[in-house]
């Protein structure tokens, strides 16, 4: 376990001196601190305007991050041979992809941290109002990004290193519009069965991020919220869980 | 007495695909470097000699063949906390400082470090980066050195954790003349503390001088073993006698 927290630790330290991110997040920060300047819409109005746009901007930082980062510390460290300090060390190959796995989703939560942090920020000084929906917000982001990132890490010790990200990009929006695009199907005339191997392959053979939205939460004013996070969050395990396995398995057994 | 690396009927192929060939990268090799003993691996550009040292690591799995490390087989033995490798061209991680690399080493080789305090472990990091010259920039970026201060580092890291055996793949490259005595002088270091040195090299020179045999392979096939203890072949000898092989090879 040590030897997967050091990789972390030392990939969140790495990630956090990069000029790159610390630009990325700096930007963000400021977009999201443009909205404050919106003070012609009502208040509700407006907290919604930032709460929307700002966990959307987060989202999408979110997103690029794990990406990035994923395919960057495996796919690029691999073939620059970076990686043979950890791969020719006592630690095994899991421990590489594991280690790599957590620093990766950690630096992703401390930029989330920050960007949703000023969201619920300038919601209170705002209106004086706690935004919890900022906190779950954050919460199942971090989940749905955890996912991205062990998906991002077995296509990086799959395929290239333009492969990687364009699979890793391609199946997140699977995962988010996989039952649109059998509604679309549907409505181009496909067949019967091409928009059920289509809705089934989405919902349950590939990572599926519908769900992981505020939407459920605040439709239902906060009722079922434990229960929702709850099912969020064992669908998440499960998925990590697996995904990581059977990147572990793969590269157990590649030639570097 | 068992050998400190033992390669029995060694080979990796790579089967071909629609831009590659099918290639030999090595071919049945039998190599044994004994304990003790700094063994240097000579051979062209091509001849399979990071093949083999990435099969003796297990970065690459033998298509054939058995590498046996201190008397055991590699797939069932540990022996990773007591070797330490050298990759032809380093890459650190550009945004560490050199004593960072050597802590976050500690971390990753927990084994090569037990029963050690953290004054200890500090005497020892301090010890290695002054005798390779880095001392003064422990706390400097790695950004922001050249590629022989990342090779000295690479030399650092190996004195860091003093393997019982050393592998080093082309570790002169990138190295200026300076640079090129730090790491003799280790490998001598190496020597007299009775560790095995296994190391590729395009110089004779370097093998010539520290080395107690060499091993010339060529296209994946070992040529011979030279005793250059007992031969007292000086590098113009042992330049001659490569030379020789790879003819006699062609012809």
């Amino acid at each position: 376990m040590s030897r997967i927290f050091a990789i972390g630790k030392y990939l969140f330290l790495e990630s956090i001196r990069d000029r790159l991110f610390i630009a990325l997040m700096l930007i963000s920060v400021i977009i999201v601190a443009g909205n404050f300047a919106m003070d012609f819409f009502e208040q509700g109005i407006q907290d919604r305007i930032i709460f929307d746009f700002g966990s959307s901007l987060a989202s999408m930082l979110g997103s690029f991050l794990c990406i990035y980062l994923i395919v960057s510390q495996i796919r690029a460290q691999l073939d620059s041979k970076q990686a043979y300090f950890i791969l020719a060390s006592e630690s095994s190959r899991a421990h590489f992809i594991m280690g790599k796995w957590l620093g990766a989703v950690l630096f992703t939560a401390f930029n989330m941290l920050v960007i949703f942090g000023e969201i619920f920020l300038i919601i209170y000084f705002n209106s004086r109002i706690i935004s919890y929906i900022s906190l779950i917000y954050f919460y199942i982001v971090m989940l749905k990004l955890s996912i991205l990132s062990s998906m991002t890490a077995l296509f990086s010790v799959t395929s290239s290193l333009v492969v990687a990200p364009s699979l890793s990009v391609f199946f997140y929006f699977i995962g988010h519009w996989g039952s649109y695009i059998a509604f679309a199907l549907d409505k181009s005339g496909g067949g019967y069965y091409t928009i059920k191997t289509v809705e089934f392959i989405s919902a349950y053979l590939l990572p599926n991020f519908k769900y992981f939205t505020a939407e459920h939460v605040i439709n239902e004013n906060f009722t079922g919220a434990a229960e929702y996070l709850t099912m969020l969050t064992l669908y998440t395990v499960c998925a990590n869980a697996l995904l990581l396995s059977i990147t572990a398995l793969v590269f157990r057994k590649k030639d570097l | 007495m068992n050998n400190a690396i033992e390669c029995i009927n060694l080979s990796k192929n790579y089967s071909g695909n629609l831009t590659e060939r099918e290639k030999d990268a090595v071919n049945r090799l039998n190599l044994a470097v004994a304990h003790n003993e700094v063994h240097g691996f000579l051979g062209h550009n091509g001849a399979g000699k990071t093949t083999t040292i990435k099969m003796i690591i297990k970065l690459i799995t033998p298509s054939d063949g058995t590498v046996k490390v201190f008397g055991k087989d590699i797939s069932d033995c540990d022996y990773l906390n007591k070797t330490a490798y050298v990759a032809e061209s380093v890459n650190f991680y550009q945004f560490l400082t050199p004593a960072e690399i050597l802590d976050y080493s500690t971390a990753l080789n927990p084994g090569s470090f037990s029963g050690l305090s953290r004054a200890d472990l500090e005497a020892k990091s301090r010890e290695s980066l002054e005798e390779t010259g880095l001392y003064r920039w422990k706390d400097t970026r790695i950004e922001k050195f050249s590629k022989g201060m990342r090779q000295r580092l690479a030399l650092a890291l190996c004195l860091f954790r003093e393997p019982d055996l050393l592998i080093l793949d082309e570790p002169g490259s990138g190295l200026d003349p300076d640079g090129i005595a730090t790491l003799l002088k280790i490998i001598e270091k190496f020597k007299k503390k009775s560790k095995t040195v296994f190391f590729s090299s395009h110089h004779i020179s370097e093998i010539e001088r520290v080395c107690d045999k060499v091993s010339i392979i060529k296209y994946g096939r070992l040529l011979e073993t030279i005793d250059l203890a007992s031969k007292r072949l000086s590098a113009a000898g042992l330049e001659e006698r490569y030379l020789q092989l790879m003819s006699a090879e062609a012809v």
